[in-house]
């Protein structure tokens, strides 16, 4: 059961990570971010059924439940003798998984309960603040909120393509790809590189469809620098948490959309992340089905 | 603590405020708030701005940034209501990695740069 293991806990997740960096910026961004987001998604919960599996082998290997229920302790204990911490890691990888997932779904539930208060007043609602602000809430039915001081730094031209951008997040529902990859990599430390494509891509796919919807990639480019450079003028409350975070994500955005439109990868190439997801999962289920064959084998 | 005006009791002066930005037909500055109450001036300015803070901290009146003055409002009104929920969001949501998808982040030097130069080379035909 070992190799169980060592798969889908240790080799599947780095290995997901350098595909998901090879082919983000090859494949088109709607297609590359909702693969990316799932991938990671399969891959975190073949980890952590993995981890259950040997968790519960950890509780089976204890001799006072092998005496319970009438198995030998000692055969479960022996199937991976020759490495013993194997199981009780588990227990403790398990334990801060679920905690780490935990804080996560409970910070993105208090945040979109703190910006569901706008709900109801509209399809846009605009907040007077002289900070440059806008972003999308998503609900049913989501809204796109922006300050005065977002607008006032906009042509009639960008904010149509900064509403187009905000729409898009929420029609393709693009907060649904962020949670699951979010709670994936607190599930697992090394899908977090992961998530950071994850998020980028989702800004490139909103920006793609708002470039279609508005009929101007050069607009949008405009629009996002122009709401950057606004934004960067006149610093928020909360100017020092920007400092952490991964720089160069706008310049980027802006260079793709003022290069030609073009992906250098075949949309096939997307099966690839999916598919070592898949099969991370397959072999999830032959660890969880090898469990409980030792336990037959270990009855009398 | 500092109360210059001791005539009022603990609290009272939280009560007027209130009642003053229920009133009002727009969010207040703090300049606007001390007027309403005490148009002769003997209440002092950082009284009425620490009292509104604490107001806030407490939830019980809505403010916006304008400038570099806030303004503060009742909770009643919607729109203020939306403003203030989006200045504490602003406080709490980190840049990246959030449900609330936002237009953009904030530049470093280095992006500022960067993203000048492509837009002023896509300025050009």
């Amino acid at each position: 059961m070992f190799d169980h293991f060592l798969m889908s806990v240790v080799v599947v997740p780095p290995v997901l990570v350098v595909l998901v960096r090879l082919l983000a910026d090859r494949l088109s961004p709607q297609v590359a971010a909702p693969v990316m987001a799932w991938s990671a998604a399969g891959a975190a919960v073949a980890s952590l059924v993995n981890l259950v599996v040997f968790a519960l082998k950890a509780v089976a290997e204890i001799p006072a439940v092998g005496s319970l229920f009438g198995w030998s302790s000692r055969i479960v204990v022996d199937d991976t003798a020759r490495f013993p911490w194997v199981s009780w890691l588990s227990v403790v990888l398990l334990a801060a998984a679920s905690a780490s997932m935990t804080v996560t779904w409970r910070r993105q539930r208090r945040l979109l309960a703190l910006a569901g208060a706008g709900s109801g007043l509209g399809a846009v609602v605009m907040v007077p603040d002289t900070a440059a602000h806008a972003f999308a809430v998503p609900g049913k039915p989501g809204h796109v909120v922006v300050t005065t001081g977002m607008r006032e730094a906009l042509s009639d031209e960008q904010f149509a393509a900064l509403l187009a951008h905000e729409q898009a997040h929420l029609d393709a529902r693009h907060h649904r790809l962020i949670l699951v990859s979010e709670l994936a990599a607190a599930s697992h430390p090394a899908l977090w590189w992961v998530t950071r494509h994850v998020d980028y891509l989702v800004e490139r796919a909103a920006d793609e469809r708002a470039a279609t919807t508005v009929g101007s990639r050069r607009t949008v480019a405009q629009a996002i620098g122009a709401a950057a450079l606004a934004a960067t003028a006149r610093p928020s409350l909360n100017a020092g948490l920007h400092a952490a975070s991964p720089g160069g994500v706008v310049p980027r955005r802006v260079a793709s959309l003022l290069k030609p439109r073009g992906w250098a990868a075949a949309p096939i190439l997307a099966v690839a992340p999916l598919g070592l997801a898949i099969f991370s999962l397959a072999w999830t289920v032959e660890a969880a089905w090898d469990l409980g064959e030792l336990i037959v084998a270990a009855l009398p | 603590m500092n109360n210059p005006s001791s005539r009022r009791k603990p609290g009272q002066l939280e009560t007027e405020i209130v009642t003053v930005l229920a009133t009002a037909s727009a969010p207040m500055t703090p300049g606007e708030v001390r007027h309403a109450l005490c148009p002769h001036g003997s209440l002092s300015y950082s009284t009425v701005v620490t009292t509104l803070t604490r107001l806030h901290e407490k939830g019980q009146v809505a403010r916006h940034r304008d400038g570099r003055a806030f303004r503060y409002g009742a909770l009643s009104d919607p729109a203020g209501l939306v403003a203030d929920r989006m200045t504490r969001l602003m406080a709490v949501e980190p840049d990246r990695a959030s449900v609330l998808r936002r237009f953009v982040s904030t530049l470093d030097e280095d992006d500022e740069r960067l993203l000048r130069e492509l837009l002023n080379a896509s300025e050009e035909p």
